[in-house]
């Protein structure tokens, strides 16, 4: 899904659980918590972190822009990391 | 020199030691294990109009109004039980199903979701309460042969190897969230375990268990951090479970078969609950080309954990079950075919008072039939199921099943020969008319036994040996459908009879 911030500028398209994505349709608040995975923490050092998202409009808003783009970035590197594997 | 009576009981059934003149029994079948008696063991009763052939899956989960739904698995179907029989609520797209033979469906409820595993097929789920068909379960968890509820995350374990899994790797959900399968992702993440080979499955409730088939692990959630999750630790080395479906937990003690033989854990204590016991009996009596599918099911109703096996190549189902009670630590045996079995929860109650007295009718509600507030309506009370030989659903509530006793080897007069005239049953067997005791016999440990033929109790209560013989053991045959409550052992009438010549 993706992510913008309150101006309207998109920030990154990452995935949403289908709970996730329900509760934002029904106009509530979601918190990720993420962390580097156990098996990827030697290759990718430890990152964790949380962020706020919710729905306004059509747009789901990120309201801590630097949690949500550091969440991005391990994704991509955990995809990478687990097709190198 | 004047008879004597002499009480041989039956004993603790422990077939891996020498029985010569112990306090064990040295076969015992279709029955449970009392502690200081055996029990009846009911048969399976058919209670569904339509089969289920070639059934390899069985559950029941529990709907938002506390009633119980029953779902079947076969290898290309899923199924859920209703009055009017087995309705097919398989997946709408994606086709068959396809386990693999001898595989099983697993089953967990999680909330008011039932998810349903096979190794070859897409994790599947649908809505208890309002669901019609199984689907994809959201979010692309891996195909996996076991799934288990601990906590708040959802364990996927025998994962299918390929996508960056192998079958030493395990995968939780995200907290609270069965679709959350984004590893990183609110606490979902995945562990491999380098050593101790493939994970069986995963067990437990406060105290995770990891089962693999050559190590055990515990696992313990770490609320809070968010780094580590679980912590992971293992307890039990070089020894494992080696059937994918051979474990099961109960206030998180662990049960599991392992190379040799069972064991139970509680924490990092490990019990050898076989050994000594039934271990060598059961390896040398069980398939061993099968073990990897021998199947754990944990009652709630009793004390006993049963294990379902098959006994050899030719079986084409689970044909024995060998019960542990772990309130008296006693063990016993059963033979039973069947496809599959589970833990059920009744289903509605037949309201029908017409079938509940002893009476035709009881328009006036004042016969002696259960009244309409009586706890023995209410659904849900938890019994063994399972998919009988032809494919029933049956509960294990049946009449009883034909019993076999044996009391250990006895020297009744050390080295003399005895004459047993009598033996009196001491059991509380009703109008046993048809039931047995037969003596067998032998002169010398290095013989073979030879079993006389059975003889019929009598009137008296008493069978008519007329016996004569060294080394003498008793063996009790209760028939089928018979009704009675507990057998201990035989009284016997014996007096020395001479030496062996």
């Amino acid at each position: 899904m993706m992510i913008f911030d309150r101006d309207g500028n998109e920030l990154a398209d990452i995935p949403l659980s289908e709970r996730n994505q329900a509760v934002l349709d029904h106009d509530g608040e979601i918190v990720i918590i993420y962390h580097t995975p156990q098996m990827l923490r030697s290759t990718l050092g430890e990152r964790n972190g949380t962020f706020t998202l919710r729905k306004t409009g059509d747009h789901i808003v990120a309201a801590d822009v630097v949690s949500l783009r550091a969440y991005a970035d391990l994704q991509r590197a955990i995809k990478v990391a687990r097709e190198t594997n | 020199m004047p008879a004597k009576k002499v009480p041989v009981e039956f004993g603790e059934w422990r077939p891996d030691v020498a029985l010569l003149d112990t306090k064990f029994a040295s076969e015992v079948e279709n029955v449970f294990a009392g502690v200081n008696s055996y029990l009846p063991f009911p048969s399976l009763l058919p209670f569904a109009p339509t089969a289920l052939p070639d059934a390899c899956g069985l559950y029941s989960a529990r709907t938002l109004s506390g009633e119980w739904k029953i779902y079947g698995g076969t290898p290309t179907k899923l199924w859920t039980w209703s009055l009017a029989g087995w309705v097919d609520i398989s997946r709408t797209t994606g086709g068959d199903y396809h386990v693999q033979e001898g595989d099983l469906w697993m089953f967990e409820q999680s909330g008011q979701k039932l998810v349903a595993v096979n190794v070859n097929d897409d994790v599947q789920v649908i809505d208890i309460d309002s669901g019609t068909h199984f689907a994809a379960l959201a979010g692309s968890p891996p195909r996996a042969t076991n799934v288990k509820q601990i906590g708040d995350f959802l364990f996927l374990s025998g994962l299918a190897t390929g996508g960056g899994y192998t079958n030493r790797t395990i995968q939780w959900s995200a907290i609270n969230d069965i679709t959350g399968w984004i590893v990183g992702t609110n606490l979902s993440d995945m562990q491999e375990f380098g050593d101790g080979g493939p994970v069986q499955g995963v067990a437990g409730g406060e105290i995770g268990y990891i089962l693999q088939d050559r190590a055990i692990r515990t696992m313990q959630f770490l609320p809070g951090d968010t780094t580590f999750i679980f912590s992971f630790s293992r307890v039990l080395d070089d020894r494992g479970c080696i059937s994918k479906y051979g474990f099961d937990s109960i206030a998180n003690v662990l049960y599991f078969i392992s190379e040799d033989g069972f064991y139970s854990m509680t924490g990092q204590q490990v019990m050898p609950i076989g050994a000594d016991k039934v271990n060598e009996w059961f390896l040398a009596n069980s398939d061993v080309e099968r073990r990897n599918v021998v199947h754990c099911i944990a009652g709630v109703n009793k004390p006993r954990i049963v294990w379902a096996y098959h006994t050899n190549t030719a079986a084409p189902m689970y044909d024995k079950q060998i019960i542990f009670d772990w309130s008296n630590a006693r063990w016993s045996k059963s033979s039973i075919s069947a496809h599959v079995w589970a833990l059920l929860g009744s289903g509605t109650p037949n309201l029908d008072l017409d079938t509940e007295g002893p009476e035709p009718g009881d328009f006036l509600l004042d016969s002696t039939a259960k009244s309409l507030d009586s706890f023995a309506y209410v659904g849900g009370r938890p019994l063994i199921g399972a998919i009988n030989q032809d494919g029933f659903l049956s509960a294990l509530n049946g009449p009883n099943l034909p019993a076999t006793m044996e009391t250990a080897e006895v020297h009744l007069s050390p080295g003399m020969r005895s004459f047993v005239s009598d033996a009196y049953p001491l059991d509380d067997t009703r109008a046993d008319d048809t039931g047995t005791v037969a003596a067998g016999t032998r002169e010398r440990l290095q013989d073979a036994y030879v079993w006389e033929p059975p003889v019929m109790i009598e009137i008296t209560g008493s069978a008519a040996l007329y016996s004569s013989s060294r080394l003498m053991r008793f063996r009790r045959f209760i028939p089928a459908a018979k009704v009675w409550t507990h057998a201990q052992g035989v009284q016997i009438e014996a007096q020395q009879d001479g030496i062996v010549a």
